[in-house]
């Protein structure tokens, strides 16, 4: 690839700039400041989509009554629950209770400040739904 | 999490921030031209056997692509470090706040230090950008306000951190976690520099015999036709839910092209190497695989093109998948080809390099 030719139409970047190599005027190769490549784009939003898509199948069980609020803010930051019980320092069997509805809606005060600390979210939040589903695109 | 702030007190080590296309790659860099011997980002992906290719037998490996264009995250640093001799300093933590002082007390004595931090937690980074990624390398080269001065090589631009968020990115769960991983050079030995024209030949034998000639087809040459095979199942595989094959199909794209490789993989870096390489043995067989590396970039690059018009389109087909199917069918047998090649070309002028242009690092 040469410099002049270097994509500088991704629309992922926020404007910022990361470094691709190609080739100068005189055939040797140099780092260049690129602003992305609107293919590498495409892929992102695919990967965004399908991140979008299980945000809104948890939100969908959630409102059903089938999981716990927790369920859903673990979905909307891409997080494991294995991830947040080591984040919490929780067990993973405790962690797995509490994406129940009945366990969470129990649940003390410290203990759900403790998982709004792992999530960085108020507490208040974590407890309920937000109204719609939160996005990655 | 570190009850302990940064302060208000200011620290920073002379340094200049230089753009990378790779982490791991660029910070090895960054870190040794620091210390005293200049060391270009190509030439510590290339003495690091930093280039690869995996493909593993399933679709996602705890959520992450089952695909990577390069070595185990990690292995840049340890073997530019062991080929050029090299001594470093490498460091795990049990607690976020024993790392956080432990920064602090380095970063005071005016020593550069890299990181491994989970990218989701890197605020400056762009938003889509930060996925659970783990083994995202950064430079921390001072404080002020409050903030850490972060050199992350991705970026054309220095960036700052806050140390919540820093804690958090080098103590994230899950794949590769970091366990807070802290690392530096501590001295370039005196030998060092003359070790350079091995170094290299240790890095070009490494990739060209992995590449060329892995047993195993999960790595090399040959897992870049397993994933052919797998790529050209996706369609039937998923005949119900086209989204499906085409995530995965975006999942290579992506681990070519948006993890910051310096296009179509590390290609391109790695015929840069060679060019170097080239020009530092004296030996024009080296610049002729470059211009073959770059070629072979080049379709790396048309196979993401041709799979971003399916992306774009939303269907996936047999028919619509082959052609995607056959570029990478094309690449595994020009990529063994170079890479059998290479290692034979290393193995045979080992002896003949000449003395003189050992020993003088290049475009620095």
């Amino acid at each position: 690839m040469r410099a002049e030719e270097v994509p500088q139409d991704g629309a992922y970047l926020e404007g910022k700039k990361r470094g691709a190599y190609a080739v100068d005027a005189n055939g040797r190769y140099t780092v260049v400041a690129t602003a992305g490549w609107e293919a590498e784009t495409a892929a992102t939003r695919v990967a965004l989509e399908a991140a979008d898509a299980q945000i809104r199948a948890a939100f969908d069980e959630v409102k059903r009554g089938a999981k716990s609020a927790l369920w859903y803010h673990l979905a909307a930051r891409q997080l494991t629950p294995a991830q947040v019980a080591e984040y919490a320092g929780l067990s993973r069997l405790r962690v797995w209770w509490h994406l129940r509805p009945g366990p969470w809606a129990k649940a003390s005060r410290e203990l759900v400040e403790r998982y709004a600390k792992a999530l960085r979210i108020p507490p208040e939040r974590l407890r309920a739904l937000p109204e719609q589903p939160e996005s990655w695109l | 999490m570190s009850e302990s702030a940064v302060g208000s007190r200011q620290s920073a080590v002379p340094f200049t921030h230089h753009l990378s296309a790779h982490c791991e790659s660029g910070v090895t860099a960054s870190l040794i031209t620091h210390a005293g011997l200049p060391l270009t980002e190509p030439r510590a992906l290339g003495i690091g056997s930093g280039l690869f290719f995996v493909q593993l037998p399933m679709d996602q490996l705890m959520g992450a692509p089952s695909t990577s264009f390069r070595s185990k995250p990690g292995s840049i640093f340890a073997k530019v470090t062991r080929r050029l001799g090299v001594p470093t300093v490498v460091r795990r933590y049990r607690s976020p706040g024993a790392a956080h002082d432990d920064l602090l007390r380095l970063v005071d004595q005016g020593q550069l230090v890299a990181l491994q931090t989970s990218v989701y937690y890197l605020e400056y980074l762009p938003r889509r950008f930060r996925f659970p990624f783990n083994a995202h390398n950064i430079i921390v080269y001072g404080r002020r306000d409050g903030r850490w001065l972060v050199s992350d090589p991705v970026l054309d631009q220095a960036a700052e951190c806050d140390d919540e968020s820093m804690s958090r990115a080098r103590f994230a769960a899950g794949l590769l976690a970091p366990r807070g991983k802290a690392y530096w050079v501590e001295r370039i030995a005196d030998a060092a520099p003359a070790r350079v024209g091995d170094a290299i030949a240790a890095g070009l034998r490494e990739t060209g015999f992995m590449m060329g000639h892995s047993p195993i087809p999960f790595f090399g040459a040959k897992a870049i036709g397993y994933l052919a095979k797998r790529c050209e199942a996706w369609p039937r595989r998923f005949a119900k839910e086209p989204q499906k094959a085409l995530l995965l199909l975006a999942n290579v794209v992506r681990m070519q092209e948006e993890i910051g490789t310096g296009g179509a993989g590390f290609r391109y870096l790695y015929a840069a190497f060679l060019q170097d390489v080239a020009d530092t043995y004296g030996d024009p067989a080296y610049a002729r695989m470059s211009e073959r590396m770059t070629a072979i970039g080049d379709t790396w690059r048309k196979f993401a093109g041709t799979a971003a018009r399916l992306f774009r389109g939303g269907q996936a087909t047999p028919e619509l998948f082959a052609p995607v199917v056959a570029i990478l069918e094309g690449l595994r047998e020009s990529e063994r080809a170079l890479f059998r090649e290479l290692n034979a070309h290393v193995r045979s002028g080992r002896k003949a390099l000449p003395e003189e242009s050992r020993f003088l690092p290049r475009n620095t």
